[in-house]
Order: structure tokens, then C-alpha cells, then sequence
């Protein structure tokens, strides 16, 4: 699992830094693809279900934790994310048209898709930085140790199920009370 | 069926934040308040030319101007600009390739608000329908910038947040077990 997530991660974070770029891209790749990510994030929730219904269900029996402020930052990140995408979606120039949807770009949505762009990358570093820990742990898993010991240690690691990084919900279960 | 079940509650929940999002940007109360009806674009089209990012980008951080950039965020010069990308600032630069150099510009693609102004012509700009741009590569890279330095505040604060924690603990215990027994 640790390994699925890691790669649906690494693709997301991939992704977002395109999609964050227009100028990069181009309008209509830009859009197509803040879809997939946004597709790509739904996954990403479900898989981290648990972990949400286990810290939603007792948050506010310690106020003053890691897993608590994690939640917030990602529940401010999904609002952020949708506003993106709302407001990306009221002036699309590439998805819509297809449709034969015709949007005002000139609209107010303008703004507030560059606003919530700019906070949505602002809770995305927020988020990988207070899962840090995790990252490290991972990469180190998956790549840095495999690049050490050559190709064939991956194969080793994967067969192998024990989890050396902590997943959420472990973390969330071995620390909340 | 489970995982239908959390997906569906998933889609709800995002769906239900989308509906909340434009009920609350829609209504007119809230666009008074935030200084958006401007945006939508009070009369003047002073800054028209390609306003298009397929078409145009650049006109050298915003021409010169004093005119009232009422767009969003008013580019470089005495523009009074208003709105998210900060005022008078030097922000509005990639817009467009504006003839009369005032004005306006959010972040990518300019607005053209009801600025007006005179000043300095503000290049021509470049054509930028060719992807990857070397505009894009460099914001790509002001993206990694702003997350790396982010990501390290949080890192750091986190790490120092636990070594704190870890130096009050022992402190405590060492407290108690120092303590005379009388």
C-alpha cells in the first residue's frame, strides 16, 4: 500500500506542479489535466479514508496535535483545491467549449482562480511539510535504498509487506488517546 | 459497495463545497465587499491589445503609466489598483502587450478594468503560443521556490515543536525523581 501510495503521490505532486503552471503548458493541457488531478486527488482521499473518519471522529479530544493540525491544513487544501477548480472549470476556454459551453472569462472567477491557485500551493507545501517524515521514509525506501543496493532490492522490498514508514492511520491510532 | 459508498460521500462533500463557493462568489453583497464587480469589467478598454494569453505576454512589467489601473492589480506606475494581486505593485506584467501602458493585469492575463493613462508604450510583448515557454519553465521554478521555502518553515517548525515536547517530558520525570521524598 505504502508503495501505491507513494507513486499516486509522487504523480499527483507531478501534476499539480504543471497544472500550476499555465505558461508552461498551455490552456488547454493546463485544464485537461487539473481534471485528471482532480480525479487523481479523489483517489488519493478514499485511500486515505480512514485516517479521516479516525482523527474527524476525535478531534477534538486533544486539541493540540499533529494529526489535528494535518486535518485542517488538508481540509482548507480541499476547499482551496475546489475553488480551483470551480472557478477554473466557470472560465474554461478548452473543456467547456467542448461542450458547447461558452464561459466569461473575463468573469470574477478570473481572480479567484489565481487567488486560490496561490493558496492552494501554499497548503500543498504546508501538507508535504508536515508529512516530511513520511516522504523521507519513503523515498529512502523506494529509491535511495534501491538505487544503493542495485534493481534487485526493490523486488525484495515490495514482496516484503511490513511497513517500515508509518501510515497515517498508524500514526493516528499508536498516538491519539 | 464500500468504496462506492466513500466515493459518493466524497463527490458529495466536494460538490457541496463547489455549490457553496459560487453561491458565496455569485452573490453581489460579497463581490461589493471584495472590490470584484469592478473586475467584470466597468467600460474602459484602455488596455486592450491582446489581452489573450495565446496571444500575448510580457509588455515588460506594466508600462508606465499613472493611470487608474482598475483591473486587478494595477500594473508598475501611480496606478490606484485594487483587488488580489496587490495594488500599485509591479504585478501586472505578463498581460498584455498594452499600447497605453496603464493598467491592469492579474497575474497572467490582464483585465481590462476601466484604467486609463498615458506612458510610456509598454512593449510589444511576445507570442507565447508555443508551449513549453521559457516564461513557463521559470515560474515552474518560482513554484518549486515557494514550496521548498514553505515546506521548509513547516519542517522546521514541526522538528522544533517535537524537540520541545521531548525536552519538557524528560524535565518533568527528572523533576519527580529528584524530588526529596520528605
Amino acid at each position: 500500500m505504502t508503495l501505491k501510495n507513494f507513486l499516486l503521490d509522487l504523480l499527483l505532486f507531478v501534476a499539480a506542479l504543471i497544472a500550476f503552471e499555465p505558461r508552461l503548458s498551455g490552456i488547454p493541457i493546463h485544464e485537461w489535466l487539473s481534471l485528471a488531478l482532480g480525479i487523481t486527488l479523489t483517489v488519493h482521499l478514499l485511500w486515505h479514508w480512514d485516517w479521516m473518519l479516525n482523527v474527524g471522529k476525535r478531534y477534538f479530544k486533544r486539541l493540540f496535535h499533529l494529526s489535528r493540525l494535518k486535518f485542517v491544513v488538508d481540509l482548507l487544501f480541499l476547499i482551496a483545491f475546489v475553488t480551483v477548480m470551480v472557478s477554473g472549470l466557470l472560465i474554461s476556454r478548452s473543456i467547456l467549449p467542448l461542450f458547447g459551453i461558452h464561459t466569461d472569462h473575463r468573469s470574477i472567477w478570473r481572480p479567484i482562480h489565481s487567488l486560490s491557485a496561490d493558496w492552494s500551493l501554499l497548503f500543498l507545501a504546508i501538507h508535504l511539510g508536515l508529512n516530511w517524515d513520511w516522504i523521507v521514509c519513503t523515498l529512502k525506501r523506494y529509491v535511495w535504498t534501491p538505487l544503493r543496493q542495485g534493481l534487485s532490492g526493490l523486488s525484495l522490498r515490495i514482496k516484503d509487506n511490513t511497513d517500515v514508514c508509518p501510515q497515517p492511520l498508524e500514526e493516528t491510532s499508536r498516538r491519539l488517546p | 459497495m464500500k468504496t462506492i459508498l466513500r466515493l459518493s460521500i466524497i463527490l458529495l462533500v466536494m460538490i457541496l463545497i463547489g455549490v457553496g463557493i459560487v453561491a458565496l462568489f455569485e452573490n453581489p453583497t460579497v463581490q461589493n465587499r471584495l472590490g470584484l464587480e469592478a473586475a467584470s469589467g466597468r467600460g474602459g478598454r484602455a488596455a486592450e491589445a491582446g489581452t489573450d494569453l495565446f496571444e500575448w505576454q510580457g509588455a515588460e512589467p506594466g508600462g508606465r503609466g499613472n493611470g487608474q489601473g482598475r483591473g486587478f492589480g494595477a500594473a508598475q506606475g501611480e496606478g490606484r489598483g485594487f483587488g488580489w494581486r496587490g495594488g500599485p505593485g509591479e504585478e501586472g506584467g505578463l498581460g498584455q502587450g498594452t499600447e497605453r501602458g496603464e493598467g491592469d493585469g492579474s497575474d497572467y492575463e490582464a483585465e481590462p478594468g476601466d484604467g486609463r493613462g498615458f506612458g510610456r508604450r509598454a512593449g510589444g510583448g511576445e507570442r507565447i503560443d508555443e508551449f513549453p515557454s521559457s516564461e513557463g519553465w521559470l515560474g515552474l521554478v518560482g513554484i518549486l521556490l515557494r514550496l521548498a521555502i514553505v515546506m521548509a518553515v513547516v519542517v522546521a517548525l514541526v522538528k522544533f515543536g517535537r524537540w520541545i515536547g521531548r525536552k519538557l517530558k524528560p524535565n518533568g520525570r527528572i523533576k519527580a525523581e529528584n524530588a526529596s521524598p520528605s
